[in-house]
This record gives structure tokens, C-alpha cells and sequence, in this order.
């Protein structure tokens, strides 16, 4: 039953996935000095890899992209459509059916984020393609933004799945995750430990009340 | 018979709503039993709540014994739900859908699940998106079936559907009874529906559960009397079973459950120039029972003014 849901998951939430990634790819073949679409501006082949080509921002934009567009597909989506009374109904754990979306969402955001970082790291670690140094410390940046964002894809889900009279309280856990998500940062810069604490805190909280309001809520 | 539903005290409100109030249900196995109400009388919140996808804010709702809000998956396995509108994930196949119903059940009868997608006339390949309303429900009612449940609890299944669909719906629905002595909820709006499969019915009115009786006892009880009077016709007094009494020009109506010699005293009582009992079909009973003071708009009546006044004129 576990890999019929996680199938199903996989059924509607690939095409984001797919999305999400060529847009990545899209930025990083621009990193590299390849131009996707003709206005794009080509960049990065003259550029330190990772610290001034301007991979962190446009990556940071798709992954949050990604995740709140995952987050809010797995939950508003069965909301406005009142498939969880069937999904639901289903002789499952809540628990598990909610394990089965998370594990779905959070594995394809992850493989989204990991495909580029390595792409991009790839590229620069090659000799002769750019004139500066690469060293892998410089791609830590990149894996901090990969990390922080899955709170904002757990904020996401939260901010789905709680029943809100409008959109403006619906979205407050994802107003909530951002704040959360430059403490995480700031931890990560000053103290890297303290960051990766901070994260883990923040991410079981978030599953706590992802949990509590599935059981909580009523599916009307 | 031991009670397969059992509710007592049952609340919810929504807002400062209370849409279901204080709900006592008990219903036995092998029963089929027809939920009545009109929209927005608190039938789909009462089911949720049997169901445990809504919380009750007072009192608390048993299935097979267990808590609805702590339904095991095991226990949740012997219930089919027929949601309202039939929510099925669009973007599946009916194979798709299928397999991904099977998937969670240790029962599961292909056989009669094919028996039935065949006399509907549904093809495997056929897109969930691309149903009609009535296929839709055709498709659930297989998946629901097919679980081989012991107990089927059915929002609205015939809303939206054509009367053609909603015969054959209903048919399918009578075998599926008669093949195992299963237990049925079942809540509509459609009187015909419900008086065709309904061993016992209930009736809400606002939330509250006003009737609860084998349908033949309250089709028989319920009568509506008319009192005839030369001038303006008296109050009627109220009395056990006075549904309601209201005064059409010299007459005055009345609805009466349990009809009998005490409610016949007090009317003979009024002195009426004439005094009707009339039976009703459980349609009229049931619009009698739940409509209360509201009535149609006056539209026939202005009209009818409308045409007085012109008629006035032409005389003049």
C-alpha cells in the first residue's frame, strides 16, 4: 500500500520536479557560459564558480520555487478537490499517508537541488573551463540554501494542509518559514553546527504540527 | 442485532452554527437506513463525523464499537464511504483507480468489481476526468463494493445524476443488499430514492434528529388535516405531534405526527364547518415535516393581484 501512494504521489508531483530541474540545468548551463534562451545573458565562464557567478541566487529562487509549488500540490491541491475524504478514507494511518507525501516531496526537492550543485561543481572542478580555482569549500553556500529551503517545503505543506478562512493566514506558516529560514542561515554562517541544530529544530517542529493538524483538522 | 453505528450526544458547530445537535443514532446490521434532511441539514457533517474526518465538539460516535476518531485501519477496511460529488483523482484511469484502491486491502473481489464496471459500461482506459457525474458515482460504487465492506456509508450518492442514471444507481445498490445482508447509510434529498431501498429513515431539521423511524411507521403516522370555518379560522392548540399550522384563507392546515383521538377532540373542539384527514406519500410528509414556515415565493399570488387589478380597470 506504501508504494501505491508513493506512486500516486509520484503521478502528480513528477512534472514539478521536471520543471523545477530544467530550470536549474537552465541556470547552471548559463553559469557555464552557455546561453539556454537567447536573452539570457551569458555569465560564469569569466567568474568564480559558486562565489560570484550568480548560481546561489538564481538557485535559491527555482528551490523555493520548487518547494513551496511541491508543498502546496500535496495538500491545497486534495483540499480543493476533496480527494482527502477518498485518500483518507483509505484503511491507512494518517501518519502513514502523510509519511508517503513527505517522503515523496522532500526526496524530489532534494534530488532537484543536488543535480545542479553537482552539475555546476562538476563543470568547475574540470580543468582549462574557467581561469580561477575551485575548491569544494566553495560550493558550501549551496548546500546550505539546499538545506534551509526544505523548511520552506515543510512550510509549504503546513500552510496546505491547515484550514485557513483566506489566503493571507493560510500562508503565515510560509511567512513564518522565511523568517526561520534566515535564522537558520545566520546560525550556519556564524556556527555551522549550531546551524545544522537549528535546522533539525526547526524541521521536527514543523512535522510536529504538520502531524497535529492533520489529526486535528476537520476534512469538510 | 448488534448496533454497527452508535452516536450519543453528537455536536458540531461551525461558527457559532450548530449544525448537528446532540445527535442520538443507533443503527443495527443488516439495516438500511436512509439519512433525510434538506441541504445544509447537517447529513454530510453527521457522516464525516461517523467516519472521523470531522470532530465532533460534544458527545462522540461509535462504528463497529470503535471510536470514530481512533478508527483502525483494520476496522476502516469493513467501511465503504461514498463520498458527495464522488472525489476520485481526476488524472487516473479507471485501471489506475483500481489499482490503487486494491492496493490497500487484504479482501478484494475482481469479479464482482468487473461484473460491475462491465453492466456500466466502463472501459479500463476510460480517464476519471472524462466521466460523467453518474459514471463517476458507478466507478466508486464499484470501488467500494469491490472491498467487499460490511458496512456502506453513502453521502448523497445520487446527487447529480439523471433519473435514468440514478434508477440503474439505486438497482445496483438493491442487489448489493440483497446479496449480503450488509448495512447501509445512506442520506439523500431524493424521497423516491430513499423510500425505494430504506428499511428505517431518519430525519434532520437543522442539525437536529427529529425523526427516527421504520419508514412504512412514519408514512403512516404523519397526516395532514384541514379545518374548514364560515370566517377568520382559530389558532389550533398546541399539542404532542403538532408539526405545523397554517391558515390558508378560511381553512387551516395542519400537520400532525401519531394523529389519533386526542388530536380529532381538539379539532372537533375549533368547531370547523369541515374537518379533512388526508394521508400523504412520504415526499409531501417529508416537505411537510421540514419545511416550516417558509413557503414558496408569492410570485402567483401578485400575478393573480396583478390580473385583479387589470381586470378592475377594464371594468371601469
Amino acid at each position: 500500500m506504501l508504494k501505491a501512494l508513493v506512486l500516486k504521489e509520484l503521478r502528480e508531483t513528477a512534472w514539478i520536479a521536471a520543471v523545477g530541474l530544467l530550470a536549474h540545468l537552465g541556470f547552471v548551463a548559463n553559469c557555464t557560459g552557455h546561453a539556454v534562451l537567447p536573452f539570457w545573458t551569458i555569465r560564469g565562464s569569466l567568474e568564480i564558480p559558486f562565489l560570484d557567478s550568480g548560481f546561489l541566487a538564481s538557485f535559491c529562487f527555482v528551490s523555493v520555487a520548487i518547494a513551496v509549488t511541491l508543498g502546496l500540490r500535496q495538500t491545497a491541491v486534495e483540499s480543493g478537490r476533496g480527494t482527502w475524504l477518498f485518500l483518507l478514507h483509505r484503511p491507512v494511518s494518517v501518519r502513514r499517508i502523510l509519511a508517503a507525501k513527505l517522503a515523496v516531496g522532500l526526496g524530489l526537492y532534494l534530488l532537484c537541488g543536488l543535480i545542479p550543485i553537482l552539475s555546476y561543481a562538476a563543470w568547475a572542478a574540470m580543468p582549462g573551463k574557467h581561469p580561477s580555482p575551485f575548491y569544494w569549500w566553495m560550493t558550501a553556500d549551496a548546500w546550505m540554501a539546499w538545506c534551509v529551503i526544505c523548511i520552506v517545503y515543510l512550510a509549504a505543506f503546513l500552510a496546505g494542509i491547515r484550514p485557513a478562512r483566506w489566503f493571507g493566514t493560510r500562508l503565515l506558516p510560509l511567512a513564518g518559514a522565511g523568517l526561520l529560514a534566515v535564522v537558520s542561515v545566520l546560525a550556519f554562517i556564524f556556527w555551522p553546527v549550531l546551524g545544522i541544530a537549528v535546522l533539525l529544530l526547526l524541521a521536527a517542529c514543523l512535522l510536529g504540527l504538520i502531524l497535529f493538524t492533520a489529526r486535528t483538522r476537520d476534512f469538510s | 442485532m448488534p448496533d454497527m453505528i452508535v452516536t450519543h450526544g453528537l455536536t458540531k458547530y461551525y461558527d457559532r452554527r450548530r449544525a448537528v445537535n446532540s445527535l442520538n443514532l443507533r443503527v443495527g446490521q443488516g439495516l438500511v437506513y436512509g439519512l433525510l434532511g434538506r441541504n445544509g441539514s447537517g447529513k454530510s457533517t453527521l457522516i464525516k463525523m461517523l467516519l472521523g474526518m470531522v470532530h465532533p465538539d460534544c458527545g462522540r460516535a461509535e462504528v463497529f464499537g470503535e471510536e470514530s476518531l481512533k478508527l483502525r485501519p483494520a476496522t476502516r477496511a469493513r467501511i465503504a464511504y461514498l463520498a458527495e460529488g464522488h472525489p476520485l483523482y481526476a488524472w487516473m484511469t479507471v485501471g489506475e483507480a483500481v489499482r490503487f484502491a486494491r492496493a490497500f486491502y487484504h479482501h478484494w473481489d475482481g469479479s464482482l468489481l468487473e461484473q460491475i464496471l462491465d453492466h456500466f459500461e466502463l472501459s479500463r482506459r476510460a480517464k476519471i476526468r472524462r466521466l460523467s457525474n453518474g459514471q463517476r458515482a458507478q466507478v466508486s460504487l464499484a470501488l467500494a463494493v469491490a472491498a467487499d465492506p460490511e458496512l456502506l456509508i453513502l453521502d448523497d450518492p445520487t446527487l447529480g445524476l439523471d433519473t435514468v442514471v440514478r434508477r440503474d444507481f439505486l438497482e445496483s445498490l438493491i442487489q448489493i443488499i440483497q446479496r449480503r445482508g450488509r448495512t447501509i447509510l445512506f442520506s439523500s434529498h431524493i424521497l423516491g430514492d430513499v423510500e425505494r431501498v430504506a428499511d428505517r429513515i431518519g430525519i434532520l431539521v437543522d442539525g437536529v434528529l427529529r425523526v427516527d423511524c421504520p419508514t412504512d411507521y412514519f408514512k403512516e403516522s404523519i397526516r395532514k388535516v384541514v379545518l374548514e370555518f364560515e370566517r377568520q379560522p382559530p389558532e389550533f392548540p398546541a399539542c404532542t405531534g403538532l408539526v405545523s399550522s397554517r391558515q390558508v384563507g378560511c381553512k387551516r392546515e395542519l400537520i400532525i405526527v401519531g394523529y389519533g383521538d386526542e388530536h380529532r377532540q381538539l379539532a372537533e373542539s375549533l368547531q370547523p364547518r369541515a374537518m379533512d384527514v388526508i394521508e400523504m406519500n412520504l415526499e409531501d410528509a417529508f416537505i411537510e415535516y421540514t419545511r416550516g414556515p417558509r413557503r414558496a415565493l408569492p410570485l402567483f399570488m401578485g400575478e393573480a393581484s396583478d390580473a385583479q387589478s387589470v381586470s378592475a380597470e377594464r371594468i371601469a
